[in-house]
């Protein structure tokens, strides 16, 4: 008995060595084998999917594999990278792209856009975050950006005509809403939690950048510093604060960490709350469950959205790993992805002002691409010693003290302050 | 390994045993925590070769004992995450141990069934009972708010995770929920190697349940019970997934606990460094809590026949 | 007189029958006094998980308000599994749990019951510092260990297969398995592997033959332990395994939790269907925990 557990393993031990993975990738009988990763959930892909399909029947010599490692692991990357592995070309969200070419883990590009550039590489959006240390280290792939998302109807039974412009508009609209009829409504819901990847960092943030504020900046002389009066913050504190207090936004999301969550997305879906935010991928399969709910949802631009540098440019680039066997196979399939060819199965918007006026977009979605034109990456926050996500934690665990009422909103600003000041010294 | 029996003098047979175990133990944490202490003194994020690190010597532990917030996740770790867990689990987990021993449960024939439900939370695995239990907590949707409000218990739904007044409550009854079974499981583990004479014995003696619990059953189950305290308040301190995946240590900083604060500065501020000075504090003090706990118990610890 | 004898018979019979019946009514009372508490602790341990398995069965549509008591078995379906399986290699991800828990779990118990038993009945010099190393690894956490593991697994070649993951599984749920067969061990007396020596039993085989099935009902608890803790293990997992044929299912599920899951039906059926080879297998191991025990205690 005992014996046959002993042999089981040793045969099951003998078995999975051959399985052990081999990365080595060489081109046999002349077909090369490129690996493409990406973050996204497995059913979002299908599109992506499509059009490496067609690239591969075009191209028998050069064969993508797509992978899928969800959720985004930058890190990870990094690891495998750094132990001379790792896929051939990597999908990496715009703020990680400087983490990737500080340690020399992507290749430079800028060879290969000399020899054969991409069809509108003046054009390209987020270019801001691509380079680092005067060299081009990925390409700009997919763009996106938060708007509005709001139920008509909703709206129109408050007597609320369209959607607000201004962030002092949302609050009011907000809060006409949730007192108006039976009370089941609430006017705007957003995910407050105080976590660091809690998704107020992005109306925070916009509404700061409005105001004509920033967390943190380079000064003239190119030294970092903070960009906003410990008066200004409070400011910005106490109008989300007031969202909950005057019951414009439910207490409830002050437990939620990410618009996606269902709590969010189902109220939107069923009328229980009549705005959010959310990014055009998230909106669309949204809409449909609104729709066969029978509510209708459509977007407008944020609160000053039309502001250069108002909102933000998300989204995510192309990198090629180093220990690559093929770059330049590699680089030719980073052009394919970039090109309209790709964006008419894949579902995303294309970093590219040119590729973005030839791309369909539904009328619900017309916000986003009167939006991104004018949204700015967070490479403004770059370059500093303090990470995003470590300035991310600061603000939202402040934010949320505030909101539970462990502290005055002077106090958490002046805390946010100083936790910036020290970030930036290292 | 040892295929044929081999008289081997008794000397040597106890390393034979354990050596293979120590072995495996090795591979896994013998490198990676010397390597831990290298790092501790050292500036690297987790996108550097290890050999691009730099030498900052003891400045890691400074930031650490500087930090105004790390006296709060320190309380929080010691007070809500592992004394009032372990303490809850205990007593619960020993108190439906010998209810599901109970001749009762077998004349009625439900011993089986119990056992299986007991296990229940045990199989889900963290991720998803934390899913599980946000989707009850929820203060719209929350079928526990629902329930509350319909006994006329509340006015209104309550966000749990997010208040102050309730958040740790909410977040100890997660981990007590899901920690439970393995509680359960252990004792009544011990309590099956318990001779049966033994409450035979004692019933001669006229003992009554309440005398035959606590000379016979305690006694027994002393080893088993020395062994789950120490590991449940170790694995307990060191956990981060439930508190990081509820609340992610908010509302603000309430709910910030050092495992959280380690994965935070390790990997959101990609200071690894950092994350393993405070990894090393961590270390120390369990280090120091289970020899001072293993002095104390261990005066009848080995065999008890 | 004769009379008087049989009446008094037969008033002590009904009395004697009143004693039984009121017997019989105050066990069952005590009984409830059992069953009550006993119920009310396992419906709270069991209803979260029940209601992830009704939540998984809900139309996606009605997940997303508040339910009126009377509707929440509305419109029930499979629909959210069809998505689950249809869109991912969830089927694929189980089996590899499977595999690596399974082979994990085997070599954990062999490795503890003989470490545990040198431990339990040699007192040898290094003892002490046995028990220490085994008891210090449990005092690091883990999340420390993630980055010079990798590097280490690198160099040997053993990222993305089973065969690291299954290394790592063994050293991680080591520790805990020695100290808890230690425990179980503790309380078997000596005299019986003096006897199976006297028989010409080897060590070995006095482990695995004597020791072991006395020791059974702790067994199937280190069992149960250590398989729970591969199967949900998950920071290692997702780090060591990334190729896609490799995944289990917790890093399987973590996917669902991405960035755009707003799919609760879907979540909490990768929820369930995950949960379901554990509970199976716990049953059966059940039973035999039950077997084994009824037999320990008659052998006793």
């Amino acid at each position: 008995m005992k014996l046959r557990k002993w042999s089981l393993a040793a045969l099951a031990t003998c078995l999975v060595v051959p399985l052990a993975a081999c990365s080595g990738s060489g081109p046999r009988n002349g077909v090369v084998k490129l690996v493409l990763r990406q973050f996204d959930p497995e059913s979002e892909t299908k599109g992506l999917a499509a059009a490496i399909d067609k690239w591969n029947d075009k191209h028998p010599k050069i064969q993508v594999e797509l992978e899928t490692l969800s959720p985004n692991n930058v890190q990870q990357f990094a690891r495998e990278a750094n132990a001379e592995d790792g896929p051939d070309i990597d999908t990496i969200g715009y703020s990680d792209v400087a983490f990737l070419a500080k340690p020399r883990i992507l290749l430079p590009l800028d060879d290969y856009i000399k020899k054969d550039p991409p069809a509108d590489y003046q054009d390209l959006l987020a270019k801001d975050t691509i380079s680092f240390d005067g060299k081009t280290w990925a390409m700009p792939w997919t763009a996106d950006t938060m708007a509005l998302v709001y139920n008509p109807k909703a709206l129109a039974e408050a007597g609320v005509d369209s959607p607000p412009t201004t962030w002092a508009e949302l609050a009011a609209d907000a809060k006409r809403i949730s007192s108006a009829g039976s009370g089941d409504t609430t006017g705007f819901c957003f995910p407050a939690s105080g976590s660091a990847t809690s998704a107020q960092w992005f109306p925070i943030n916009y509404y700061l950048w409005s105001h004509g504020g920033t967390l943190i900046e380079k000064d003239s002389s190119g030294n970092w510093r903070t960009g906003v009066s410990q008066k200004r913050l409070a400011e910005v504190i106490d109008y989300f604060t007031s969202l909950f207090s005057s019951g414009a936004a439910p207490k409830a999301d002050q437990a939620v960490q990410d618009y996606s969550d269902p709590s969010i997305v189902n109220s939107l879906a069923n009328g229980s709350c009549a705005m959010s935010y959310l990014p055009p991928s998230t909106f669309a399969p949204l809409e449909k469950q609104a729709k066969s709910a029978g509510t209708t949802l459509t977007t407008a631009v944020m609160p000053s959205g039309l502001t250069a540098g108002a909102t933000h440019l998300g989204g995510r680039a192309l990198g090629i790993n180093r220990n690559t066997a093929h770059p330049d196979q590699a680089w030719r399939v980073v052009k394919y992805l970039m090109s309209a060819e790709t964006f008419a199965t894949y579902g995303q918007f294309p970093a590219s002002k040119a590729t973005l006026r030839q791309v369909d977009v539904p009328a619900s979605q017309r916000a986003y691409v009167q939006q991104l034109p004018h949204a700015r990456s967070f490479g403004r926050y770059l370059g500093s010693e303090a990470t995003i996500a470590s300035i991310e934690q600061i603000v939202n665990q402040n934010f949320s003290a505030v909101y539970s009422g462990q502290k005055s909103s002077s106090k958490a600003a002046g805390q946010i302050l100083d936790g910036l000041t020290e970030a930036l010294e290292g | 390994m040892i295929s044929r029996p081999v008289s081997r003098p008794t000397a040597r047979r106890p390393y034979v045993l354990t050596i293979p175990a120590l072995v495996v133990i090795a591979v896994l944490f013998l490198f990676p925590s010397v390597y831990n202490v290298v790092l501790a003194f050292q500036k690297l994020t987790p996108y550097d070769l290890p050999s691009d690190a730099e030498w900052v010597g003891w400045d890691n532990f400074e930031s650490i004992f500087t930090d105004p917030e790390i006296g709060s996740a320190a309380f929080n770790t010691v007070f809500w995450l592992t004394a009032l867990t372990v303490v809850v689990r205990l007593v619960l987990g020993l108190a439906l141990a010998l209810l599901l021993q109970s001749r009762v449960l077998h004349r009625w024939r439900l011993r089986g069934i119990a056992r299986t439900l007991v296990l229940v939370p045990w199989m889900v695995p963290p991720v998803v009972a934390v899913a599980c239990w946000k989707w009850i907590f929820d203060a719209n949707t929350g079928v526990l708010n629902q329930f509350l409000v319909s006994m006329h218990i509340l006015d209104k739904g309550e966000a749990f995770l997010a208040q102050t007044s309730t958040a740790w409550w909410a977040v100890a009854a997660i981990v007590v929920w899901r920690e439970l079974p393995f509680v359960v499981i252990v004792f009544m583990a011990g309590l099956q190697s318990i001779p049966q004479e033994q409450y035979e014995a004692a019933a001669l003696d006229s003992a009554g349940r309440r005398q035959s619990f606590r000379y016979v059953t305690l006694p027994h189950l002393r080893p088993v019970m020395i062994v789950v305290v120490l590991m449940t308040v170790i694995q307990t301190f060191n956990n981060f997934v439930y508190v990081w995946l509820t609340t992610g240590g908010g509302p603000g900083t309430y709910t910030q606990v050092l495992a959280t604060q380690l994965y935070s500065s390790a990997f959101v501020s990609n200071e690894l460094g950092q994350g393993a000075a405070i990894g090393i504090v961590m270390t120390a003090v369990m280090g120091v809590f289970a020899l001072v706990y293993l002095r104390v118990t261990s005066d009848r610890e080995g065999r008890s026949a | 007189m004769t009379a008087d004898v049989t009446t008094k018979a037969a008033g002590r019979a009904a009395g004697e029958e009143q004693v039984v019946r009121r017997d019989r009514d105050r066990r069952r009372a005590r009984d409830l006094l059992v069953i009550v508490p006993t119920s009310l602790i396992l419906f709270v341990l069991v209803f979260p998980v029940l209601w992830m398995v009704l939540t998984s069965l809900r139309p996606t549509t009605a997940l997303a308000a508040r339910t009126p008591w009377s509707q929440y078995f509305d419109g029930l379906g499979f629909g959210a599994y069809g998505r689950l399986f249809s869109g991912s290699h969830f089927g694929r991800y189980l089996l590899n749990s499977l595999l690596v828990s399974a082979v994990s779990t085997a070599c954990t118990i062999v490795l503890a019951c003989l470490a545990a038993y040198g431990l339990s009945r040699f007192r040898f010099r290094l003892r002490g510092t046995v028990l220490a190393v085994v008891l210090a690894t449990q005092l690091l956490p883990f999340v420390v260990l993630i980055t010079p593991l990798y590097i280490a697994l690198g160099e040997v070649g053993l990222l993305n297969s089973y065969v690291g993951l299954v290394i790592v599984y063994v050293a991680m749920t080591l520790p805990l398995a020695i100290y808890l067969t230690l425990g179980y061990f503790n309380t078997i007396p000596v005299v019986l592997d003096e006897a199976a020596r006297v028989d010409g039993c080897s060590t070995v085989g006095i482990v695995f033959r004597v020791i072991f099935p006395i020791a059974l009902p702790g067994i199937a608890t280190v069992v149960v332990t250590t398989f729970i803790a591969t199967w949900e293990e998950y920071f290692f997992a997702s780090v060591l395994m990334t190729s896609d044929d490799l995944k289990t299912v917790q890093v399987g599920l973590s996917s669902f939790f991405g960035e755009y899951a707003s799919d609760w039906g879907m979540i909490m059926a990768a929820a369930t269907v995950s949960t379901i080879p554990t509970i199976v297998l716990f049953s059966v191991v059940q039973k035999r925990l039950v077997a084994g025990m009824a037999a320990g205690s008659v052998k006793e």
